[in-house]
């Protein structure tokens, strides 16, 4: 059985008490939907006499997503430091003597929303485009960024050929997860080595999750926050581009990028705001590795519903839902028969 | 009278949407309650017809292994071509599917080193009926 919300803030605000020196009281507590990597809890505090909104992410005893939590805490550290737009990091406990699993705190950004189905609502309509303009803007900023001045090369990896690591990673994840022959992911990876690009001429912090529904957005169309850093990494800066462009963020729309905008479009203004110009040969294999590492997500997804502890029912949609289109675009895509029925040609 | 599995969990399903969820207050218990009901109408379908969609895959699987003769493993191949699941239970029959894919997965990939564009072209073809047999648009 979950924790009651009751006993899980009271615990908090004990803990918290005792690290910000304060009187701290919660007065309202709620579990948000959706968090399939990390339990999301939105908090309203009082500390000291003044109110104070935080959402707190604790492990969950299975994830979508295996993800290294200190690694993603310091990159919001990073990111807050630079100005980037991400919710303030508050603080990271690791002991799981506080709250029984490692956790996170971070300021609320009030004013907000994350779900890209209501972008299409009315009150949106006249801030739709600025949302999608500022959307691939801030991720050519984010290309634009020295990885040493970020300070991220202090604690991530610099890869000597992006390309090759990340192909090596995810194609390992899907045969470590995979409950069943996956021939479409197989043949898709083969493909990936046999067009392998060469090491990235220049290298960046790559958001890794850079889509619909990983920002906050508001009726004045603004993003005042991009969330859910847990795969970020150094990488090469078409990775997070390419994947802002799956096919599966606009399903079953063809021609929009994550039902926002022209492909075209959305590329355009990333390369304006990155400086970058994209290698069409290179961002070629960065559109089907997109494709294959989403495919990896929801077969562990999969594997963590069949073989985890908590049976979160969004394991199992994502992983079987997502699995299916993931696995329909891979054929889409590189099939020598009539491609493109389903997406656009890859460019 | 055994219900109709289908029909029931699609009912079940409903039910927890239409009288369930409008009673619950918490947001997060009505996302979750909203999920645990689609997945029982996904399951629904896996249910009436997976037997049958694995079947149609092996059947498929079959044929096409009956056209590449040349490549290695040819007696695998052929030794599946001449199986039947052990039963028609589902996890049976994805048992002996599996089988079949992991002999596919050998082929594809020699097909390419051999580059038999025939036969590349033969499994793409099998893997895009593969995937739209098992596809699910809500």
């Amino acid at each position: 059985m979950p924790e009651p919300l009751d006993d899980l803030s009271a615990r908090l605000c004990r803990y918290l008490e005792s690290v910000w020196a304060a009187n701290v009281g919660c007065e309202h507590v709620e579990q948000i939907p959706g968090g399939a990597s990390r339990e999301t809890y939105r908090l309203k505090l009082r500390v000291d006499g003044e109110s104070r909104g935080v959402i707190l992410r604790r492990d969950p005893p299975s994830s979508l997503i295996d993800t290294e939590r200190s690694l993603e805490y310091r990159t919001y550290e990073a990111a807050w430091r630079a100005g980037i737009p991400v919710p303030e990091p508050l603080l990271l406990e690791e002991d799981e003597a506080v709250l029984e699993r490692p956790f996170s705190l971070m300021a609320e950004v009030t004013g907000c929303e994350s779900a890209i189905a209501n972008l299409a609502l009315p009150r949106y309509e006249s801030v739709r485009a600025t949302i999608a303009e500022r959307k691939w803007t801030l991720l050519g900023e984010l290309a634009a960024r020295d990885i040493d001045k970020l300070g991220v090369t202090a604690f991530m990896e610099v890869p000597e050929h992006a390309a090759a690591r990340e192909l090596d990673y995810w194609a390992g994840v899907i045969r470590k997860d995979a409950l069943s022959p996956q021939p479409v992911a197989e043949a898709a990876i083969r493909w990936l080595r046999r067009h392998l690009p060469g090491p990235s001429e220049r290298l960046c912090l790559v958001h890794g999750d850079y889509r619909s529904g990983n920002f906050l957005y508001n009726s004045a169309g603004e993003i005042p926050a991009l969330l859910d850093w847990e795969m970020a990494h150094i990488g090469d800066p078409l990775e997070d581009l390419a994947w802002s462009l799956d096919p599966l963020w606009g399903w079953p729309e063809k021609t929009l990028a994550g039902g926002l905008l022209p492909r075209s479009e959305a590329i355009a203004l990333w390369e304006k705001a990155s400086g970058i110009r994209v290698d069409r040969k290179a961002f070629r294999w960065w559109q089907v590795f997109a494709s294959l590492k989403g495919l990896a997500i929801w077969i562990s997804s999969s594997e963590d519903f069949a073989n985890g502890t908590t049976k979160e029912p969004i394991l199992a949609i994502a992983g079987w839902m997502m699995t299916d289109r993931q696995n329909r675009i891979l054929v889409d895509r590189l099939r020598p028969d009539d491609p493109n029925q389903l997406t656009e040609a890859l460019l | 009278m055994i219900p109709r599995a289908k029909e029931a969990l699609n009912d079940l399903a409903g039910r927890l949407g239409m009288r369930v969820i409008p009673e619950l207050g918490n947001p997060y218990t009505v996302a979750d309650t909203g999920l645990i009901s689609l997945l029982m109408t996904m399951l629904s379908t896996e249910l009436e017809s997976g037997v049958e969609r694995r079947m149609a895959d092996g059947e498929a699987l079959k044929a096409l292994f009956e056209t590449a003769t040349e490549a290695p493993g040819a007696d695998a191949r052929a030794a599946f071509a001449d199986s039947h699941p052990d039963s028609l239970a589902l996890t049976e029959v994805t048992a002996w599917l599996d089988r079949g894919l992991d002999l596919l997965i050998a082929l594809h990939a020699w097909a390419e080193e051999t580059t038999d564009a025939d036969l590349d072209r033969r499994v793409w073809a099998f893997l895009a009926a593969h995937t739209d047999r098992h596809r699910f648009d809500l």
